[in-house]
């Protein structure tokens, strides 16, 4: 059976435009894919998360942390893992606004107890996003419950092989990526240090191609509270 | 599989031309075939690591459910604004379209990637995780229902002339 009939006999050729589109178009659908997947297996999963969470803090005190819309949920954790101090629930709740072009919610970190750090060096932050990415347990250990709507929604950023010579540290107010932070507080942005990492999360693509397509590159932004750096936001 | 893994950048254009190809075949219809073979393109893009060594055959299936979703969309609609074919290759395309649409799953599948998007037998078991030998079933039965539902006339004259020899 021959359809070559059918075939377009003028073809348009594949250009950068097109390329582009489409780098742009996955860049998207990931986005939605985890915002989709978040919210049908994040209450699931959150459900899971409390029972065996709940079990654990039966032998030990525990904390309840209240987690805003779009996730109506509870999740009780061990207080000797998430102790009040290094862990203060998150500013408010619900969270004001909508966070960036993805939908993301996310709400404020608490400033108890943060203080103005130096500037994080590149190993530390690759340990932390090594650490955020193993596991849905140590993500929430490696974040501000600020972040942990986003976590519970199983949205998160998980950076992989993350080499520290691939991340450029610096001070909120001086990433273009600092009008995320716009509904906190002024000290919340002078206290947050942003990492861009390159490639970003679940990024296929090779490093060097961050350099052609800014859009793959990760943002972390992340602050120091008692001497425990936690993330606070990931973008994309 | 016949190819070696390269990069997303390599592979993209010859990716493109094929998804666009097949998109358009059976579509007909630039504008639609683009945004599919782009929205296949984007989908093998995030699965890179895993689907390079296989690209080719993966990127046409993913067109080619891409077209079957848009053209089960459209059944509705075609059914209330049918039109008369405008010429002869838009008569064929929609006979195909229909044709198509009227095939089990697995047949339609192996129909598809075997002879509107003209993959070796051997990549098309590889990207719908089967054999040769179930490709060649499925690719013959389907094959068969195609040109009974195509050219339904051609069909019985053919009978009636096998009887009479």
């Amino acid at each position: 059976m021959n359809f070559q009939h059918l075939t377009d006999p003028d073809p348009p050729e594949p250009t950068e435009k097109n390329r582009q589109a489409v780098i742009s178009r996955a860049v998207k659908l990931r986005r939605r894919r985890r915002l989709e997947g978040g919210a049908v297996v994040g209450c699931c999963l959150a459900v899971v998360l409390g029972v065996s969470l709940s079990l654990q803090s039966s032998v030990s005190p525990s904390r309840l942390f209240r987690l805003g819309p779009p996730y109506r949920i509870s999740v009780t954790l061990s207080a000797k893992l998430f102790p009040l101090s290094v862990y203060p629930d998150a500013l408010e709740y619900p969270p004001p606004v909508l966070v960036g072009a993805a939908s993301d919610w996310s709400g404020c970190p608490s400033l108890v107890g943060v203080v103005a750090s130096t500037r994080p060096t590149p190993n530390l932050v690759a340990r932390l996003l090594d650490q955020l990415g193993r596991s849905k347990l140590s993500a929430f250990e490696a974040s501000d419950p600020s972040y942990w709507p986003i976590i519970v929604g199983n949205g998160w950023a998980r950076f992989k092989d993350l080499s520290p010579g691939r991340i450029l540290i610096m001070p909120a107010a001086q990433s273009g990526y600092v009008g995320l932070l716009s509904h906190c507080t002024t000290a919340t942005v002078r206290h947050t240090w942003v990492a861009e990492t390159c490639p970003g999360p679940d990024s296929v693509p090779a490093p060097e191609t961050c350099d052609r397509d800014p859009a793959l590159a990760g943002h972390v932004f992340l602050i120091d509270r008692q001497g425990h750096w936690l993330v606070v936001f990931t973008y994309p | 599989m016949g190819q070696s893994p390269q990069n997303f950048e390599t592979a993209f254009p010859d990716l493109y031309r094929r998804a666009y190809s097949a998109a358009f075949t059976i579509l007909g219809r630039r504008a639609e075939a683009e945004d599919l073979a782009q929205e296949a393109l984007a989908r093998t893009y995030l699965r890179w690591e895993k689907v390079a060594s296989y690209a080719t055959p993966f990127v046409l299936r993913v067109t080619t459910n891409l077209v079957i979703d848009k053209l089960r969309r459209h059944t509705m609609a075609r059914r209330l604004f049918t039109r008369p074919a405008a010429d002869e290759e838009s008569a064929d395309r929609i006979d195909l379209q229909r044709a198509l649409l009227r095939l089990p799953e697995r047949q339609r599948n192996v129909v598809v990637l075997r002879y509107v998007c003209d993959l070796p037998e051997s990549e098309v078991a590889i990207v719908l995780g089967c054999t040769i030998g179930t490709v060649k079933t499925h690719a013959s039965r389907g094959l068969a229902s195609l040109r009974r539902t195509l050219k339904p006339v051609q069909f019985m004259a053919d009978q009636e002339t096998e009887k009479r020899l």
